[in-house]
């Protein structure tokens, strides 16, 4: 039986000023509090781990721990998915160029 | 393909007659072959657009390869920084035709109004109707500090990369920005609903266990 007050169904509704509700799910919410976990005040941008992309994902592939030696990195393709995407594909296709 | 080492390449690309076309042709060969399986997750061999879009892919990469040789670090192999703008031009152009029909509005609209039809705790299968409670509640909180806190092009980006999943790419290019502006404009908002959520006494790590556990 559904409870009269649940917050949800008050945040779906659309705000007393007119403004659009973010019709953010618990799923949704959820999704950018994994990002807040991993948020710093000091991350790389994409720009900056393109530049690093191809020396990251040789340490990678050789199995260097790339936590300790370039943790920013790390963070950055946890929280950016296409820069996830392009580590991704390029350490695929590594395995069959080494 | 002739075995080069670093300065090897950058020399051959560098010099003009046999040398470099030499270096272009085994880059060509090296691209041909490497980047298929770099998109065999995003792309099946077998789809009419795979073939196109490989040749495609190396034709510009070896135009950006040899405007930007100057960029070259030498921190990698060459042929890896090859591969790694290979594969941005590649799946750039992927994201590209695979979102061109949404805008963003039709995103943020069409979830809006799915939304949840039910709250999760009425689901079957509920395993503990008080965390999802809990759970709905942070939702509404960070929901508000969203709706008033953040500027509009913040909640817009937010809302269509961490929630909906459209590549950042492609809503930069909607918004009228690069990836690594829209990049910093999340990171500022991300710091901005981390500190708020704690001036509430909320600390993220003990919030997502609600929704973890």
């Amino acid at each position: 039986m559904p409870f009269p007050d649940h917050p949800r169904r008050k945040a779906k509704v659309r705000h007393e000023s007119g403004q659009r509700g973010t019709g953010l799910s618990s799923a949704g919410a959820a999704r950018i509090l994994r990002g807040l976990a991993i948020t710093f005040e000091e991350e790389y941008d994409c720009a900056q781990v393109e530049r690093l992309m191809a020396e990251y994902t040789e340490m990678v592939s050789r199995g260097d721990d790339t936590a300790s030696l370039l943790p920013l990195v790390k963070y950055h393709l946890q929280l950016c998915l296409d820069c996830r995407e392009e580590y991704e594909a390029l350490l695929r296709a590594l395995e069959i160029t080494i | 393909m002739a075995e080069r080492s670093n300065q090897e390449w950058l020399a051959d690309l560098r010099s003009a007659g046999p040398a470099q076309e030499a270096a272009l042709a085994d880059l060509r060969a090296m691209i041909l072959a490497s980047l298929p399986r770099a998109l065999s997750v995003h792309l099946s061999p077998g789809d009419p657009q795979f073939g196109p879009l490989i040749e495609e892919a190396t034709q510009e990469t070896l135009v950006r390869v040899l405007d930007r040789l100057d960029e070259f670090q030498g921190r990698s192999r060459f042929t890896t920084w090859v591969l790694a703008i290979a594969v941005n031009i590649a799946l750039s152009e992927l994201r590209r035709r695979r979102w061109r029909d949404v805008s963003l509005e039709e995103l943020l609209d069409r979830h809006e109004e799915q939304g949840d039809a039910e709250p999760d705790w009425m689901a079957e299968n509920s395993p503990n109707v008080e965390r999802l409670i809990e759970r709905d509640h942070f939702s509404a909180v960070l929901e508000r500090i969203i709706r008033k806190e953040l500027t509009e092009k913040q909640r817009t980006a937010l809302l269509a990369v961490a929630v909906r999943g459209m590549p950042m790419e492609e809503v930069a290019r909607r918004m009228g920005m690069q990836r690594n502006a829209l990049y910093k404009l999340l990171h500022d908002a991300r710091i901005k609903l981390k500190h708020r959520l704690e001036e509430e006494g909320i600390r993220v790590d003990d919030v997502l266990t609600a929704f973890e556990g």
